[in-house]
């Protein structure tokens, strides 16, 4: 599914409030199919790029494109997308059915069963004459989610869309997202701070710092990258991959610069790795184990020390 | 365009904001006719001719009923951030704001007739009518012949169409100042203060400004929308007044539809 077409891109795109650049040369591509989801902790930029993909600001630098137009062509374009950032905003004094309404008339969406659709979809239907202002947080998600999906976007954009959900209603969103992005090939941008959750989605990572992207990954070689192993600091390198192949039998290891061997076999029993090297002369100099979750790998990517 | 206005007009039929508010009016309305019906069986009778006269000294309640509407169809969307869901769908903001003030005069058409409907309708019903009944007002210089039911309604019609174009360039001026400001109430002042109170500051600035340039200013503080609409009832019937208050309503749609745009949109939304 996933091609090289970019859905959204951005070149060296900035905006400055005042003195303070929110983003400062952001590069990055959204291709169509991914599940792109953007880690950064707060202020990071994360919420104004969105803004600015949707239109609510304008850039002080760089270009945009969104589905290959850019400028103000852009606009036409904006038509094809679903939107939810930051909390989900409604008439307080219109119900969810009447909300939606209002919106699928003022956009031109055929049939009032596209109301209905997404309703259901986001489990809302059941609401009666509640109106917007009484909801639970949770419910005004999924209000904002089925707004979202209600034109049926190519593109769905969403910041931290799983607040305030409970461990159900994040289940059902992360379904939902799925099966949006497998049979209806949307293609999703998506920010959470919660990054467990956000691995259970994302097919690419834009990893944000300080208003600039620090790094794009696919999922795969971010799991790669964060694969467990046993890190062995050795003496001789060639000899202790010898030792591995032979006395061990495995290949499930990788020899880096430095004397370094990471070890992807023996996790469970690192003594009998251990023992083996220096039953064959080989000095193990340090030994640790080795990897790392999204969020280890984000910290490690930003410094460290402060939460995502 | 016509989607949004669609919508707009699908979001105040489903408000109780609409209803009450009319219903208010309607209700001060009746109060005022039973005032009358009281009177009539009390003490000498106010004829029907006489009563809808009323209508020219209400000229203010519809500068105060673009307020009113301005905020039904605004509906708060920046205390409700609820103008993202519009721009980020890709709507242009040419089209949400002339959506909104589209809708926003349809509305107040809609009250115009519903209130002037009920007020002449009901006068008709329960007070009496005589042909011959002089009209007397002290707000109004009623011109030779204007007798009977047939003058107090030519004094009304004219009243009315003076006072639409400047209502409906108090709607542009309310519409620019919802959606150049974020505050819902530093927009009601804004627009109170421009609609009925802005021609007064600049007459008296005129007053202050020696030689012709406060004449100048006295002549613009004439040709505002509210200092017009006072000086209407002592021009009963002079087609040249008309012409011009339709040409300062005009101008004011005019001139606050581009001041509005122009700032709108270069807002950042929040």
């Amino acid at each position: 599914m996933n091609d090289n077409t970019a859905v959204m891109a951005a070149y060296g795109l900035k905006k400055a409030y005042g003195a303070c650049m929110a983003l400062d040369g952001v590069n990055m591509q959204v291709r169509r199919g991914d599940v792109y989801g953007l880690v950064g902790r707060n202020g990071a930029g994360k919420t104004t790029l969105m803004r600015l993909v949707t239109g609510q600001s304008q850039p002080t630098g760089g270009e945009m494109e969104l589905f290959g137009a850019s400028g103000k062509d852009m606009r036409g374009q904006r038509s094809r997308t679903g939107a939810m950032i930051e909390i989900p905003s409604f008439s307080p004094f219109l119900t969810a059915r009447e909300n939606l309404e209002y919106y699928r008339l003022q956009r031109g969406i055929p049939g009032r069963q596209a109301v209905d659709e997404v309703l259901e979809q986001v489990d809302l239907t059941d609401t009666g004459k509640k109106k917007f202002k009484s909801f639970s947080l949770g419910m005004k998600q999924r209000l904002g989610l089925a707004l979202a999906l209600m034109n049926h976007p190519d593109l769905l954009i969403l910041d931290e869309p799983i607040n305030g959900l409970d461990p159900e209603g994040v289940a059902e969103f992360r379904q939902i997202l799925r099966q949006l992005n497998r049979e209806r090939e949307t293609t999703i941008l998506i920010s959470s701070h919660i990054l467990s959750e956000l691995s259970n989605v994302a097919t690419r990572y834009g990893f944000m710092e300080q208003g600039r992207i620090l790094e794009e990954i696919s999922a795969e070689a971010l799991h790669d990258k964060c694969r467990t192993c046993l890190r062995l600091e050795v003496d001789d390198a060639a000899k202790a991959a010898a030792v591995l192949q032979i006395q061990l039998g495995t290949d499930r290891f990788e020899v880096l610069p430095g004397n370094v061997v990471q070890l992807y076999d023996y996790l469970d029993d690192p003594k009998r790795a251990s023992y083996a090297l220096a039953q064959n002369g080989v000095a193990l100099l340090a030994m640790e184990q080795k990897g790392a979750d999204l969020e280890a790998y984000f910290l490690n990517l930003i410094g460290g020390g402060r939460h995502a | 365009m016509l989607n949004y206005i669609r919508a707009e007009i699908y979001k105040l039929l489903h408000r109780k904001y609409t209803y009450i508010a009319l219903g208010i009016f309607l209700a001060l309305e009746g109060l005022l006719i039973a005032g009358f019906v009281f009177h009539n069986s009390h003490s000498y009778p106010t004829y029907f001719a006489q009563a809808i006269t009323f209508i020219v000294s209400m000229g203010t309640i519809g500068f105060c009923t673009c307020l009113l509407t301005g905020d039904m169809v605004f509906a708060g969307q920046y205390k409700n951030s609820t103008l993202k869901n519009e721009v980020s769908f890709g709507l242009s903001r040419t089209r949400i704001y002339l959506g909104k003030l589209i809708a926003q005069t349809l509305l107040s058409i809609a009250y115009l007739v519903v209130m002037m409907g009920f007020f002449i309708g009901l006068c008709a019903i329960l007070l009496p009518h005589d042909p011959n009944v002089a009209i007397t007002s002290p707000d109004i210089v009623i011109p030779a012949g204007y007798t009977g039911d047939s003058g107090a309604l030519r004094i009304v019609g004219y009243y009315l169409a003076v006072g639409f174009p400047l209502w409906v360039g108090g709607q542009a001026a309310t519409c620019a100042c919802l959606f150049l400001l974020a505050s819902d109430i530093g927009a009601s002042f804004a627009a109170v203060f421009l609609t009925m109170m802005f021609h007064t500051v600049v007459e008296l600035a005129g007053i202050l400004t020696p030689g012709p340039a406060g004449d100048v200013l006295i002549q613009i503080s004439k040709h505002m929308p509210a200092s017009m609409l006072s000086t209407a009832p002592s021009v009963v019937g002079n087609p040249v007044f008309l012409g011009k208050a339709w040409l300062v309503g005009l101008f004011w749609v005019a001139a606050f539809t581009v001041i509005g745009l122009y700032g709108f949109r270069r807002k950042e939304i929040k």
